[in-house]
């Protein structure tokens, strides 16, 4: 299975669909042929050349695959999450001013409770 | 059937004004609860393409919608100002149709022509089965999706388990 978010303004997903592997793959038995551009074409052929489009990982968290697999653009996203072009990957909101972002991650995480030598290691 | 609902009759130009239609959809599931299940009558008018958005699974659900747009070949024929309309009221209403996701309903329904868990959906997309009332399924085009076509006596149902669309012509 595949699933797709719908990218609008400002980069903010606004929807999550599911598409088949009958369609984003060129042999749905053979996982390497999976092609995301087949999955843009095909929602962007029901849903208009001027809505975006990006495949998303249901198995993926914190830049970690669930399954031991490839991990892809960090974070399963939900609605109101964004999508960073330059770190080709999916953001949760922000929580508030007081939470910096885990680069290697993209999770934000509060600095209130964070020694300084804790968060630079992990960013 | 509401009494206000009538098989095709009237036609236009030469092809059937609407194509009335009965449908249950299912909202994307979160982690402890499938998605919101909505049963209910609709009419398409004819030359409309309807969207059929099928809401993914995960932490919280992801909604599905039915949309509409009017399609290319309507200006000779018919201008559908209409679309896509659900019954409410005993009035036909012309929105789009959305279930939510991770709402937990629970429907137990044979649309299909066998029972059906509509709402048990945990983690898992959204579905959408459209019954054409009508018999006449040449009417059906465009339809993209590959839905499962059933069967109940002389209606179609198609039954979209990934995003999709069809037209009624």
């Amino acid at each position: 299975m595949a699933h797709f978010a719908k990218i609008g303004i400002n980069n903010l997903v606004e929807d999550i669909v599911f598409v088949d592997n009958t369609i984003t793959h060129m042999d749905v038995s053979d996982s390497n042929t999976e092609d995301e551009q087949r999955g843009i074409d095909y929602l962007q052929s029901i849903f208009g050349t001027d809505t975006s489009w990006k495949q998303c990982s249901y198995n993926t968290w914190s830049n970690e695959h669930k399954d031991n697999g490839k991990p892809f653009r960090f974070n399963m996203p939900e609605i109101g999450y964004s999508y960073d072009s330059l770190r080709d990957g999916f953001i949760p909101p922000k929580p508030s001013n007081d939470f910096i972002l885990i680069e290697k991650k993209l999770q934000w995480i509060s600095k209130i409770n964070l020694s300084k030598t804790v968060w630079r290691n992990d960013i | 059937m509401p009494a206000t609902i009538t098989h095709n009759a009237g036609t236009i130009n030469g092809s059937k004004e609407h194509v009335y239609v009965e449908y249950i959809l299912v909202g994307g599931g979160n982690t402890n609860h499938g998605g919101q299940v909505i049963k209910n009558f609709g009419r398409i008018k004819c030359k409309t393409i309807v969207n059929i958005m099928i809401g993914a699974g995960n932490l919280r659900g992801c909604k599905s919608t039915i949309t509409w747009k009017e399609s290319d070949n309507t200006k000779a024929q018919i201008t559908s100002d209409y679309g896509f309309e659900y019954l409410k009221d005993g009035n036909w209403h012309n929105d789009k149709v959305i279930a939510k996701g991770g709402e937990e309903t629970l429907l137990i329904d044979n649309l299909t022509g066998e029972e059906v868990r509509y709402g048990d959906n945990v983690n898992k997309p959204g579905t959408c089965a459209i019954k054409m009332l009508t018999t006449d399924y040449n009417n059906i085009c465009g339809i993209k999706g590959n839905p499962e076509v059933k069967t109940d006596g002389d209606y179609k149902i198609l039954v979209w388990k990934q995003t999709g669309k069809f037209q009624v012509s």
